[in-house]
């Protein structure tokens, strides 16, 4: 079976690293990318299952990008994993889901917190890829 | 031969005399309103009609004297002449009767009324029993006389409203004549600090003996301008009391200044609020600092797992070059905790500490020889400029080198960190100025530079353009210091181009200031 393409989007190169190892020892097949512009480039040209995305980034923060990305019909069916260092209820993650909410925009299919927790984070993977497999069937 | 009775005619020639002085209004009559007339018209008047009476009286006992000396033919002709001269006589009593009724009453009327008037008393102006000409001058009087009681009414309701306004202002004032003694105050002035009017203002409003040092009411009478300034004063309790006084000059006609108002507001109120909103902003910052480290204690913590979980797999597969990138992960991000925790102490420290005479050129060299090695290392010309005429300076050296690192850390990163091929180098400077008593210490840079939103932000709290590498609190604390010496902080740059931080600070500052 075709390994599953996981696009990583994070400002810190240290959880870039982290993040794709995890996902490599894992059977995924990864590219990342350091910043919103750059993450869009490599979404359009990989057309990836799944995308982990940071939330807070310098220049394109990450709910720019995901905008974005659920406004291209190419890729707005491309399954997200949030990723974030603010837990709910701090105001980031309120702000971004009035933010989407306000605009019509379904929210992502996951939201992991840091420091991240590996196995949730490997669960969560897994399953939003089998429900998005189910839903192709 | 005609025999005039000598008195009648002198008595004939004072009336006509009366008569024509008082129709001519003589000089010494015709004086401005609110003056006395010395001499009444109406009586020369009555005088003058007395005395026509007297004469035809004296006519008529002469004419019988003489009929009784000369024969019947000079009767006759005689007869003829007294009766014209009768005749004359008569017609002047009647003109002298008319001039009295229509002419002569009408103005002493006038008279009493102008001198009413000039008493300051109201007086309505009668004008029913005049007619003509005099009828139309006493309604014009009357007129008159009614505006200027209806200015004096307004006159009066402007003092009234001047004065309510004056007592009851939610400020104080006071008004000071050139020996510093006080005219006039309103009862809010009275009731806070005190005193009375004749008393000197810097006793009333600081309870002490001399004139205060720069005193606005001296200012404001030697220059003739209004002056401004906040001061400590003593309430008549004896509690001190911050308020906001503004000095303007009173002027008199020939424009020189007779007195200065002294207008202050209580600033106890406000003082309250600024206490009241420092005490939730402290609040508001513990919280969000709480809030801001605790993402910053995330993504370390994210980091250092993801290192470890990278080492253990780079050693159970043997892979050296992931081994090497999973250590240097955790490597950096022990570092990064050992930066944040050195920071939040260094910020958390209240105050800086001694200020003690410090040649700044030396801390310079000092802060120089640390960062040498690193610039060289990326190919980073550091240049150090030094004014060997700016002398020792009093400073808290720890905190001043603490700053200069961060400047010359944050300037080797800003060239690190350009896409541009160039020459990058920084400069440590230190020179004079830029004004008398201040001296300037400066690093600048060719690096990327910064976007106006960028600088806007710049000494915010974890504000940070390193992303991981930064803790966001560098040039928060080296404003923090600065500050706490008395001195400046600021910031030229250009995208592109580099920055110039600057540091402005005093060289009179001679004890610590706690923040």
């Amino acid at each position: 079976m075709k390994p599953k393409k996981i696009v990583v989007i994070d400002d810190e190169e240290d959880v870039v690293t982290f993040l794709t190892t995890l996902l490599e020892e894992n059977g995924y097949k990864t590219c990342w990318a350091m910043d919103g512009a750059e993450g869009l480039e490599k979404i359009k040209k990989e057309l990836p299952d799944l995308i982990c995305l940071d939330l807070l980034m310098p220049e394109k923060t990450g709910i720019l990008l995901y905008r974005e990305i659920r406004k291209d019909p190419t890729l707005k069916n491309i399954p997200v994993i949030m990723i974030t260092g603010f837990s709910a209820p701090e105001y980031p993650l309120i702000d971004f889901k009035r933010f989407i909410s306000t605009k019509s925009i379904p929210p992502p299919e996951g939201f992991m917190e840091k420091p991240i927790d590996r196995q949730a984070l490997l669960k969560a993977i897994q399953e939003t890829l089998e429900a998005r497999d189910r839903e192709k069937c | 031969m005609l025999i005039w009775p000598e008195g009648s005619r002198n008595q004939d020639r004072s009336h006509a005399l009366s008569a024509g002085t008082e129709m001519n209004q003589p000089k010494e009559d015709r004086m401005p309103i609110g003056a006395a007339p010395q001499r009444h018209p109406g009586l020369t008047l009555e005088l003058g009609l007395l005395t026509a009476g007297a004469s035809a009286l004296g006519i008529g006992l002469s004419l019988g004297a003489f009929l009784a000396i000369c024969g019947a033919e000079g009767i006759r002709t005689t007869l003829a002449f007294m009766m014209a001269v009768l005749a004359s006589v008569v017609s002047a009593l009647i003109v002298s009767i008319w001039v009295h009724i229509m002419v002569a009453r009408p103005l002493r009327e006038m008279a009493q009324v102008m001198a009413t008037v000039a008493r300051g008393e109201p007086k309505e102006v009668q004008t029913m029993r005049s007619s003509g000409e005099l009828k139309s001058l006493l309604q014009t009087f009357a007129m008159a006389c009614e505006r200027v009681r209806e200015r004096e009414r307004q006159l009066e309701r402007s003092r009234k409203e001047f004065r309510t306004l004056f007592e009851h202002v939610p400020s104080y004032i006071a008004v000071v004549g050139r020996d510093y003694r006080i005219v006039e105050m309103n009862r809010n002035f009275r009731d806070t600090f005190g005193g009375a009017e004749g008393d000197q203002c810097y006793h009333v409003y600081k309870k002490r003996e001399t004139k205060c040092e720069n005193c606005l009411v001296e200012k404001s009478f030697q220059d003739g301008t209004a002056h401004r300034s906040e001061e400590l004063g003593v309430t008549r309790d004896g509690q001190e009391i911050p308020y906001l006084v503004y000095t303007a000059p009173v002027t008199n006609e020939q424009g020189s200044v007779d007195h200065v108002i002294e207008m202050s507001v209580d600033l106890r109120p406000l003082k309250a609020l600024e206490h009241e909103k420092l005490q939730a902003e402290r609040l508001a910052t513990v919280g969000q600092t709480v809030a801001a480290l605790a993402h910053g204690i995330k993504n370390i913590l994210t980091g250092l797992e993801g290192g470890v979980y990278v080492t253990q797999t780079a050693m159970s597969k043997a892979d050296q070059v992931l081994l090497q990138k999973g250590w240097e992960m955790v490597e950096r991000n022990i570092d990064r905790i050992s930066h944040l925790v050195r920071d939040l102490l260094a910020y958390s420290r209240v105050g800086v500490g001694e200020l003690i005479p410090t040649d700044p050129n030396g801390l310079a060299k000092e802060v120089f020889g640390l960062f040498s090695e690193t610039a060289n290392r990326m190919g980073i010309q550091l240049i150090l400029e030094l004014d060997a005429s700016v002398g020792e300076v009093p400073m808290d050296p720890r905190a001043v080198h603490t700053c200069l690192a961060n400047l010359l850390s944050n300037a080797i990163d800003a060239c690190a960190e350009d896409p541009h091929e160039k020459e990058h180098r920084v400069i440590l400077r230190t020179r004079g100025g830029p004004e008398e008593g201040q001296i300037s210490l400066e690093v600048e840079d060719n690096g990327m530079g910064m976007e106006e939103s960028t600088k806007q932000k710049l000494f915010q709290r974890f504000f940070s353009t390193k992303g991981t590498r930064g803790t966001g609190l560098g040039l928060m604390l080296t404003s923090k210091l600065v500050h706490e010496h008395g001195g400046t902080i600021s910031v030229d740059s250009c995208p592109g181009h580099g920055s110039r931080f600057q540091i402005i600070l005093p060289r009179n500052k001679t004890a610590a200031v706690s923040a």
